[in-house]
C-alpha cells in the first residue's frame, strides 16, 4: 500500500506572503520557508475554468414551445427520454479539479410519445444531462449526473406569460459531476493528467436560460514517489498546511525521510510545473441555436459553408476579420503569459501572447479528395488554421500562440473562420473550444 | 564595434541588415553572437555553421524586396550542391516556399506583388514541436500597402547537419540566388517566435495600454537541472525564486466567465415587450430592461473582484435611430424562485448610449466597464445586460436591438497601486 498525501483545495487562496524576509542577508528561518510552500498550495484555489456553457445564448425563444401535444403525425414536442446533446467538450483538466455544473431554468414543457404513429402527450418534465468521461491514460471513468427542472404547472406545460415571468419562476442548480475521489487511492487516480470527455445534453421539455460547466478545485492526492507534484502537498494528516515545517533548518534540497512535501528541490521543480501547466480555458461555444433546433433533433445542427474563401462560420456575411466584428475574447490570456512568448525581451512588455489548443468538433462532407479549414483569427496578424481532412465527425486541433493582450481590460475579438477548397466540399461545424497549452520548450 | 540590434534576442544566433554599406552588411552580424559571416558579391555565406544548424524550435526572418517575375533562393541551410538541407526560404512564382529536406512545407502567396515596382516584405517563418511533429508557421507582410499573408503546416520533424553551409542569396556558391541586393535583412534564431512577436519585431511596436488590474509577470521556470536547489546550493534563492512564481502564478487560471456568440441574430424591439413579456423586467427602481436571453449565471473565481464587460450590439432602424442605452448589471440577492428571499442589490458599471442604425453585417462594440461582483453561496454571480428604449420617442417602435457578442472577463482590482496584498 503506497504512501499517499493528499491537500485539501477548497477555499484555498492565495495570501501573497511576503518575499523580502527570503532575500539575502536575512536569518534563515523555517516559519518564512514553510509560507512558500503553503503559498504553493493555494495557487490552485482560483481555478473556476468555465469549460462549457449553453441554455439560451442569445436565442429569444426555447426549443420546447407551448403547443397543443395532441399533435398528430407531427411532432412538436420533445420525446421523451431521448438525449437532445447540445455541446461537447474535451477538457484537459487542472490537476486537483473536478466538474461542477450550474444552470438557470424556468420550468420545464411538454413531452411527447409515439401512439403507433400518432404523437401524444407523455408529460411535462426536463432534466439536463452531463455525462463526463475522466481519462488518466490508463483508467476511465464515465460518469453521469443530472439536473432535474420542475414542470409547468401551465396547460400543455406552457410557459407563464406575464410580464416578467421568466424572472419569477427562475430557478438555480448546481451538481458535481466528479469521479470517485473516495478512499485517497481514487482521489490520486484522478488528481493530474486527465482529460475529460463531456457531453450535455436536454432530456425532455428542458427550458435552460444559462448554463455552465466549470471547473472546481477539490483536493489533490498523490504518492511520494509520483513527485514532483503541480501543488507542494505541503500538508499535515488533515491536508492543510501544517503549524511547523518538518525540518530543525531549513536548508536541505529534499527533506529528511524522503517526504518530497518540502525542500528546496521540490520548491523549485513545483513552481515549474505551475507557471507551465496552469492556465485558463479561453472559449467554449456551440452552434446549438435554441430558437430553431427541431425538438426531433438527437444533437446540435452544424454550421455549414461551401464558401470557397474564408467566411465567419458564426456570421456568414463578415467575411474577413476586423476588430469592429464581433467577435470572442481571449483576453484572459494574459493572466497567463509565457517566459519565452511574452517575456520582456520576447514582446518588450508591449503585448501579450497565449499558448493554446485550438479545437473545432467538425468533419468536411465530399466525393472527392476536397479538403475544409477552420481559421482562429484574432488580428490581422495573429491566427492559426486547423485542416478538416474527413468526413467523419470528431474533434480536429492544432497548437498555437495567439495575440491576447493584458487581461479583461484590453480587449480582443477571434472569429473563427471556414473555408473549402472546392464548392462539391462542405464544412460542418457543432463545437470549438480554446484552452491554454505549455508554451513551446526553448 | 558592432551595435546590438533591438532585433537581437537572447535565442538569436545570427543577425543582419543591411546598412549604408550595401549588401556586404548582410555579413555583419549584429546579433548577441557578433561572428561575422563571408560577402561574397553575389551572395553571403558561413562554411559550416553549425549554429544555423537548427530544426526546431526555431524561427527564420527575412525581409526583402519583390515584384513579379522576381525568383531565388533567400537563405538555405544545406550541403554545398544544393542536394540536401535543413532549411530552404525561396521565391518562386510568386510565393515565398518554405521548405525542409527537400519537401514544401508551406507556400504562401506575395500579397500586392506587382509587375514594375518592388515592393517591401517582411517573411517570417517559425516552428515548434507539437508531440512528435512539428507546425509551421508562416507570415508574409506587403511592407508597401499593409496586407498580411499567412500560411500553415503540420509535418515531419527536419534533420539537419552541422557540417552544412548556411547561404543568403542561393546555395552553395550562391548557386540559384535571389538578388543578394534586394535581400535587406536576415535573422535566425533557436525558439518558436509568435506571429505577433514576427510583427512586433519587423512591422510595427504596440503600445501597452493602461490597465488597472494586478499584472502578472511571465514566469521563468527554473528547474533543478540548473543545479539551483540541488545539495551542495545555497537555500535562499531557490526559496525566493519559488515565493516570488507562486506571486505571479496565483491567477493563471483566471479566465473569461461570459464569451457569447449567439447562433444567430435574434432582434428585440417594443414588439418584443408585447408579444412575449414573460422574457422582459424593469431592473428594480430603474427604466433598464433584463431580458432573459441576456441574463448568465456564471462562476467567478474568488480572487477576482471585478468584471470588465463590453458587448457588441447592432442597432437597425427604418426610419430615424433613436438613444439606445446599455448597461452591464450584477445582481447579488436575486430572488429565486423556491428559495428564501435575500437582500437585493445591483451594481452596474458604464452607461454606453448609442443612437444609429448599423447594415445588416455591422454593428459596434460597447464597452460596459468595470463592475464589481458578490459570489453567491454557490461561488456564482448573476449577470444582465440592460438596455433602455428611448419610449417617448415616435420612432421607438421601429428600432430593433441585436446582440452580436458578450464578453465579460474577471480581474482583480488592488486596493494598493504598488504592493501585493493579499487576495479579497
Amino acid at each position: 500500500m503506497p504512501n499517499y498525501k493528499k491537500r485539501v483545495l477548497a477555499d484555498a487562496l492565495p495570501t501573497n506572503p511576503p518575499l523580502a524576509p527570503l532575500t539575502g542577508g536575512q536569518p534563515a528561518r523555517a516559519d518564512r520557508v514553510a509560507s512558500v510552500f503553503a503559498e504553493q498550495d493555494r495557487v490552485l484555489g482560483h481555478g473556476r475554468r468555465i469549460v462549457a456553457a449553453g441554455g439560451l445564448q442569445g436565442a429569444d425563444a426555447f426549443q420546447v414551445g407551448d403547443d397543443f401535444p395532441e399533435s398528430g403525425v407531427t411532432q412538436v414536442h420533445p420525446l421523451a427520454g431521448v438525449n437532445r446533446i447540445v455541446d461537447r467538450k474535451r477538457i484537459t483538466l487542472t490537476p486537483g479539479h473536478y466538474l461542477r455544473a450550474v444552470a438557470i431554468c424556468v420550468p420545464s414543457g411538454m413531452t411527447q410519445k409515439l401512439d403507433g404513429s400518432i404523437y401524444v402527450a407523455a408529460g411535462a418534465g426536463g432534466t439536463i444531462k452531463f455525462q463526463a468521461e475522466y481519462d488518466n491514460g490508463s483508467d476511465v471513468e464515465t460518469v453521469t449526473s443530472y439536473i432535474e427542472v420542475a414542470p409547468s404547472i401551465n396547460e400543455y406545460g406552457a410557459e407563464s406569460e406575464y410580464a416578467g415571468a421568466s424572472f419569477a419562476e427562475l430557478t438555480r442548480h448546481v451538481v458535481d459531476i466528479f469521479p470517485p475521489l473516495a478512499p485517497v487511492s481514487e482521489l490520486a487516480k484522478w488528481s493530474e493528467g486527465c482529460t475529460v470527455d463531456l457531453t450535455i445534453a436536454y432530456i425532455g421539455g428542458v427550458r435552460c436560460v444559462d448554463l455552465a460547466v466549470f471547473e472546481t478545485p477539490v483536493a489533490f492526492a498523490s504518492t511520494l514517489t509520483a513527485a514532483p507534484w503541480p501543488t507542494s502537498l505541503y500538508v499535515n494528516g488533515a491536508g492543510q498546511a501544517p503549524d511547523n515545517y518538518p525540518a530543525k533548518y531549513p536548508v536541505s534540497a529534499t527533506n529528511k525521510g524522503g517526504d518530497p512535501g518540502s525542500g528546496t528541490d521540490y520548491a523549485i521543480e513545483v513552481a515549474r510545473r505551475q507557471c507551465l501547466e496552469l492556465g485558463p480555458f479561453l472559449l467554449t461555444a456551440s452552434a446549438w441555436n435554441e430558437a430553431t433546433e427541431s425538438v426531433a433533433s438527437t444533437e446540435t445542427t452544424a454550421i455549414t459553408t461551401n464558401s470557397t474563401s474564408f467566411i465567419d462560420l458564426w456570421r456568414p456575411g463578415v467575411t474577413a476579420w476586423s476588430e469592429n466584428a464581433a467577435g470572442w475574447t481571449i483576453s484572459a490570456g494574459g493572466n497567463a503569459p509565457g517566459h519565452n512568448t511574452s517575456g520582456p525581451l520576447e514582446l518588450r512588455d508591449c503585448d501579450r501572447v497565449v499558448t493554446c489548443k485550438v479545437s473545432v468538433y467538425a468533419k468536411r462532407e465530399s466525393n472527392a479528395a476536397g479538403t475544409a479549414t477552420v481559421r482562429a483569427q484574432v488580428s490581422g496578424y495573429s491566427m492559426t488554421d486547423i485542416a478538416i481532412a474527413s468526413n467523419a465527425w470528431g474533434w480536429y486541433e492544432t497548437e498555437g500562440a495567439l495575440q491576447c493582450g493584458f487581461g479583461a481590460e484590453d480587449p480582443t475579438s477571434l472569429l473563427l473562420l471556414g473555408k473549402t477548397t472546392d464548392t462539391g466540399t462542405t464544412l460542418h461545424i457543432r463545437y470549438a473550444q480554446i484552452q491554454y497549452s505549455a508554451p513551446p520548450e526553448s | 564595434m558592432t551595435d546590438l540590434d533591438r532585433n537581437s534576442k537572447a535565442d538569436t544566433v545570427f543577425l543582419s541588415k543591411r546598412g549604408d554599406g550595401g549588401s556586404d552588411d548582410l555579413s555583419l552580424d549584429i546579433s548577441q553572437e557578433r561572428t561575422d559571416i563571408t560577402f561574397a558579391g553575389t551572395y553571403v555565406h558561413e562554411s559550416p555553421s553549425a549554429r544555423a544548424a537548427i530544426t526546431y524550435p526555431r524561427e527564420l526572418s527575412v525581409t526583402f524586396a519583390a515584384q513579379t517575375g522576381d525568383a531565388g533562393i533567400l537563405l538555405n541551410h544545406g550541403n554545398a550542391a544544393g542536394t540536401s538541407y535543413t532549411y530552404r526560404m525561396r521565391v518562386n512564382a510568386g510565393a515565398l516556399e518554405c521548405m525542409e529536406n527537400g519537401t514544401l512545407r508551406v507556400s504562401v502567396a506575395l500579397p500586392s506583388l506587382i509587375l514594375g515596382g518592388a515592393q517591401d516584405y517582411v517573411a517570417h517563418w517559425s516552428t515548434f514541436a507539437i508531440g512528435t511533429s512539428v507546425r509551421s508557421e508562416v507570415m508574409v507582410h506587403c511592407v508597401d500597402t499593409g496586407v498580411f499573408a499567412h500560411g500553415f503546416a503540420t509535418h515531419a520533424a527536419p534533420t539537419t547537419n552541422a557540417s552544412w553551409d548556411l547561404t543568403i542569396g542561393g546555395y552553395g556558391a550562391g548557386v540559384s540566388a535571389y538578388d543578394v541586393d534586394a535581400i535587406d535583412s536576415v535573422r535566425i534564431s533557436q525558439r518558436f517566435h509568435s506571429l505577433t512577436e514576427g510583427r512586433e519585431d519587423w512591422i510595427t511596436q504596440s503600445t501597452k495600454p493602461t490597465i488597472t488590474a494586478r499584472l502578472r509577470n511571465p514566469t521563468l521556470p527554473v528547474d533543478t537541472d540548473t543545479l539551483i536547489g540541488l545539495e551542495g546550493g545555497f537555500a535562499g534563492p531557490a526559496y525566493l525564486w519559488a515565493g516570488a512564481a507562486s506571486r505571479d502564478n496565483d491567477r493563471r487560471l483566471v479566465g473569461s466567465v461570459i464569451n457569447l456568440r449567439p447562433p444567430a441574430q435574434f432582434a428585440i424591439s417594443t414588439a418584443s415587450y408585447v408579444a412575449t413579456p414573460q422574457r422582459f423586467r424593469h431592473l428594480p427602481g430603474s427604466v433598464y430592461v433584463q431580458t432573459r436571453e441576456h441574463t448568465w449565471y456564471r462562476p467567478v473565481p474568488p480572487g477576482c473582484n471585478r468584471v470588465w464587460a463590453r458587448a457588441h450590439v447592432r442597432l437597425y432602424t427604418l426610419s430615424d435611430p433613436i438613444d439606445v442605452g446599455f448597461r452591464c448589471y450584477t445582481l447579488p440577492g436575486f430572488p429565486y424562485a423556491k428559495e428564501p428571499k435575500q437582500v437585493q442589490a445591483q451594481h452596474f458599471g458604464s452607461t454606453v448610449f448609442l443612437n444609429t442604425s448599423h447594415s445588416t453585417n455591422d454593428g459596434a462594440w460597447v464597452d460596459l466597464g468595470s463592475v464589481v461582483v458578490q459570489p453567491d453561496e454557490n461561488g456564482c454571480v448573476l449577470f444582465a445586460l440592460a438596455h433602455v428604449l428611448d419610449i417617448g420617442d415616435p420612432n421607438v417602435d421601429d428600432m430593433h436591438v441585436s446582440l452580436r457578442a458578450m464578453q465579460v472577463t474577471p480581474y482583480y482590482e488592488p486596493s494598493d497601486a504598488d504592493g501585493f496584498d493579499a487576495s479579497p
